[in-house]
């Protein structure tokens, strides 16, 4: 099941062409929400914003044609846009381009390793850390516009944010970050004040994209140039891209081909990057707009593009009217939405090892501006966490409560529960090597020995009480082991579990 | 593999469907069971084109669609219960002792298909709730229906009446074959005037075809008639069904291809339009 099965008739009537005017409406407000941002995202990256609005044409509209969730918004990203800034700084757009070009080769990679199931390891504190990261990076990263600047910005974004939140109020009909620019903009014109504006931050589109590969040399130094950013670039495009695939599934109550969703990423990258457009994927906020508008199938994301593109090229000179002070304000907003509010409030309710794997994925993202190391670090500690919790799952019982039967002294050992790396060291030193013992039995029949580690935590303890002189026998050994084999052949019989569990 | 399955839905349909419903399972004495499906369509989109995000309007979004999706599945439960009290009470009162009802929340296709493994007869209306007043207008589900059904399915029309007189459409086919052999053996018909129409060539290989069509149902007792016409498939057998007062009409279902259903439509599609009277479709 590839690209192919997504054009079979009855799917594509429902998926392109069952709410049509839902669909181009919501569309047309996520367009007009999506050029200020792809501005300011090439700004972000370093780059002229040209750039983000052309990837952000051709990845809405190839994903619309090849993603695997329907109704999801995907073009130019902050998250993205924050990996590439020493990329440009140092090597320059040819490289970014290149960069782009392999990001989307590793991600369509991805998808044929069917590594969108890799997403169950990461936990609903990591995804929120990042979300929330997510959110003070975009935040942060509209602090130099707000820097040694005139009162008159300040005024300008601050009447800005007024408009966004307060227009809604009067009507629902026209999107209020449109009219803020509107506003904002004819108000820097008639009073000619003197501010920065989209114009001064490099060049706007004038024409449509044309194809052009990417001037770079094709050799190992290149590859070893751009091939780090490639990785995190990829890694991050998809995380952000799964994690907006679960929350449209949730709004939507559906379930989504996440694997399509990562070749579609993929091509989309790869046409962005040859059309000289910078990476990106899917975005949270604007996917959350185009469903709050009302957008549900395909033909919401491809208007997006489309929509965007004709805007673009046609205004180009409005466009560059726009005083910076309108786009801060419109990613102010964007910043504020795609914040988890409620993270904060669940802070007091969640156990503190979940609360501090969110902040540390939110602290170690803020820091190195970098999502990807982010994410790992809330994916380790989360893992440590766990193993730790496990851990406690493991006691040693003895009959300890009666003497060492007098004529054999015999005494029979116990092990309940889980014994792994985590784990041994309290599992060694539930015996006791002194006692007076001629024989000791080990039950292992309801222990479970997950690796290599509790094995030879296990020999430790027969060659301690050999030394001894104590005879040791285990019983229980191969239910116990079973769990070490990583064969999950076991698996797929029914019965794998309780057997796996010793009953 | 024994009940009678009858798909209401509430609409004015539902009425003849009960009726053709409670008919066939005296005739075959086999229960009955009332299908009600119901679909809560969930995020339903609620246009809000004010573009902008709040703090927190992701959590918020997701209750507001819960909560109007929670309210309206509770209604639409309320309203499929009422639907199914109603159509048990109708086929009580035509001598159906104990019906069975089911209330399924699902799409419709795949809620009747999983139950067809316990059908013997699914009886449909020709047009559901969505269906307008147009007399010859298709309910939108009802192709897919025949398309994924592997046991015999009655389209009721709009109105019941007992039918005294059925006909097979008959192309001499396999498919065609296994109708007549259905009709034959099955208690369904039994004692009704039979016609069998063939709408070939007039040549003796055909009419040998027709021949032993009729020596199939005869033995079985039917009292038979058969006609041999030339002319357009439902042309033909829209006369033939009008100059005969022809209350039932038994045939096979979907013989074509895909591709070719696309270009020239397809002759089970069109009798369903045209026909003010029961269709027995048998796989």
């Amino acid at each position: 099941m590839g690209f192919l099965s997504l054009y079979r008739p009855a799917r594509i009537r429902r998926e392109w062409f069952s709410n049509v005017r839902g669909d181009l409406l919501a569309g047309l407000v996520v367009a007009l929400a999506l050029i200020p941002e792809a501005i300011a995202f090439s700004i972000i990256a370093g780059v002229d914003p040209k750039v983000g609005l052309y990837a952000s044409f051709c990845i809405a509209v190839v994903i619309a044609f090849t993603g695997g969730r329907p109704g999801m918004i995907s073009a130019a990203t902050a998250a993205m846009a924050l990996l590439m800034i020493t990329l440009v700084k140092e090597h320059g757009l040819e490289y970014l381009l290149a960069a782009t070009l392999l990001t989307g080769v590793l991600q369509i990679l991805a998808g044929y390793l069917r590594l969108g199931r890799v997403l169950r390891f990461i936990s609903n504190s990591v995804m929120t850390g990042f979300v929330n990261a997510l959110a003070i990076l975009i935040f942060l990263a509209q602090l130099p516009e707000l820097i040694d600047v005139t009162w008159h910005v300040y005024a300008l974004t601050a009447l800005g944010l007024g408009i966004i939140y307060l227009f809604p109020y009067l009507t629902r009909s026209l999107p209020s970050p449109l009219v803020t620019i509107v506003v904002l903009t004819l108000i820097a014109w008639a009073l000619q004040l003197d501010i920065r504006t989209v114009g001064d931050m490099g060049e706007l589109p004038d024409t449509l994209p044309v194809f052009l590969w990417p001037d770079v040399p094709l050799n190992w130094e290149t590859l070893w140039i751009i091939f780090p950013y490639s990785l995190a670039l990829a890694v991050v495009g998809l995380l952000e891209s799964l994690l907006t695939q679960s929350i449209v599934d949730d709004l939507t109550d559906t379930q989504t081909d996440r694997n399509q969703e990562c070749k579609g990423q993929g091509l989309s990258n790869i046409v962005a990057g040859s059309f000289g457009g910078m990476a990106g994927c899917a975005m949270i906020g604007q996917s959350v707009i185009n469903i709050k508008s009302g957008g549900r199938g395909r033909l919401s994301t491809f208007t997006a593009g489309v929509v965007l593109l004709i805007m673009v090229v046609f205004l180009t000179p409005l466009l560059s009217m726009i005083p910076m002070a309108a786009l801060v304000a419109v990613m102010i907003m964007v910043s504020i939405g795609t914040f988890n509010w409620s993270s904060i409030k669940n802070m007091k309710r969640h156990p503190l090892s979940t609360n501090i794997v969110m902040l540390s994925t939110v602290g170690v993202t803020v820091f190195t501006h970098n999502l990807a190391l982010g994410v790992l670090t809330g994916v380790l500690l989360a893992a440590l966490f766990f193993a730790n919790k496990v851990s406690q799952f493991m006691f040693v019982g003895a009959d300890t409560d009666e003497l060492p039967d007098e004529k054999t002294l015999h005494r029979t050992y116990r092990v309940h529960g889980q014994v792994f790396f985590a784990s041994v060291e309290k599992f060694m030193a539930a015996f006791d090597y002194r006692e007076d013992l001629d024989k000791v039995t080990i039950d292992l029949s309801r222990a479970h020995f997950w690796d290599i580690s509790s094995v030879a935590a296990l020999d430790k303890v027969v060659v301690n009480f050999r030394r001894e002189g104590t005879e040791v026998e285990i019983i229980g050994m191969n239910q116990a082991t079973a769990t070490i084999v990583d064969k999950h052949a076991v698996h797929d019989k029914p019965d794998a579990v309780d057997r796996l569990m010793g009953h | 593999m024994e009940k009678i399955i009858a798909c209401i839905d509430g609409s004015r349909s539902s009425h003849s469907v009960c009726d053709h419903a409670a008919w066939a399972s005296l005739r075959l004495q086999a229960p009955l069971t009332l299908l009600h499906v119901i679909k809560n369509v969930h995020a339903e989109a609620k246009a809000d084109f004010s573009g902008n995000m709040v703090l927190g309007g992701r959590e918020a979004l997701l209750e507001q669609m819960v909560e109007a999706e929670e309210t309206r599945g509770k209604l639409l439960r309320e309203q499929g219960r009422a639907v199914l009290a109603d159509a048990i009470e109708r086929v009580q009162a035509k001598g159906i002792a104990e019906p069975g009802s089911l209330l399924r929340n699902d799409r419709v296709v795949l809620a009747i298909g999983d139950m067809q493994e316990e059908a013997r007869l699914i009886v449909v209306g020709k047009q559901g709730k969505d269906g307008d007043m147009v007399e010859q207008h298709v309910g939108s589900h009802l192709e897919s229906l025949i398309r994924t059904m592997t046991r015999p399915v009655l389209v009721a029309p709009l109105a019941f009446n007992q039918p005294e007189r059925f006909m097979i459409a008959y192309d001499g086919s396999a498919a065609a074959q296994k109708v007549l052999d259905k009709v034959a053996t099955s208690p369904l018909l039994k004692g009704l005037e039979a016609h069998v129409l063939m709408v070939a060539e007039d040549n003796g290989d055909n009419r040998a075809k027709l021949d032993h069509a009729r020596s199939a149902l005869a033995a079985q007792g039917f009292d038979v008639q058969v006609a041999l016409r030339q002319g357009a498939v439902t042309d033909v057998v829209c006369a033939y069904r009008q100059e005969q007062d022809i209350q039932l009409l038994a045939m096979g279902a979907f013989g074509h291809s895909l591709l070719r259903r696309w270009f020239v439509g397809s002759t089970t599609t069109d009798m369903i339009m045209r026909s003010p009277i029961p269709l027995l479709i048998v796989r």
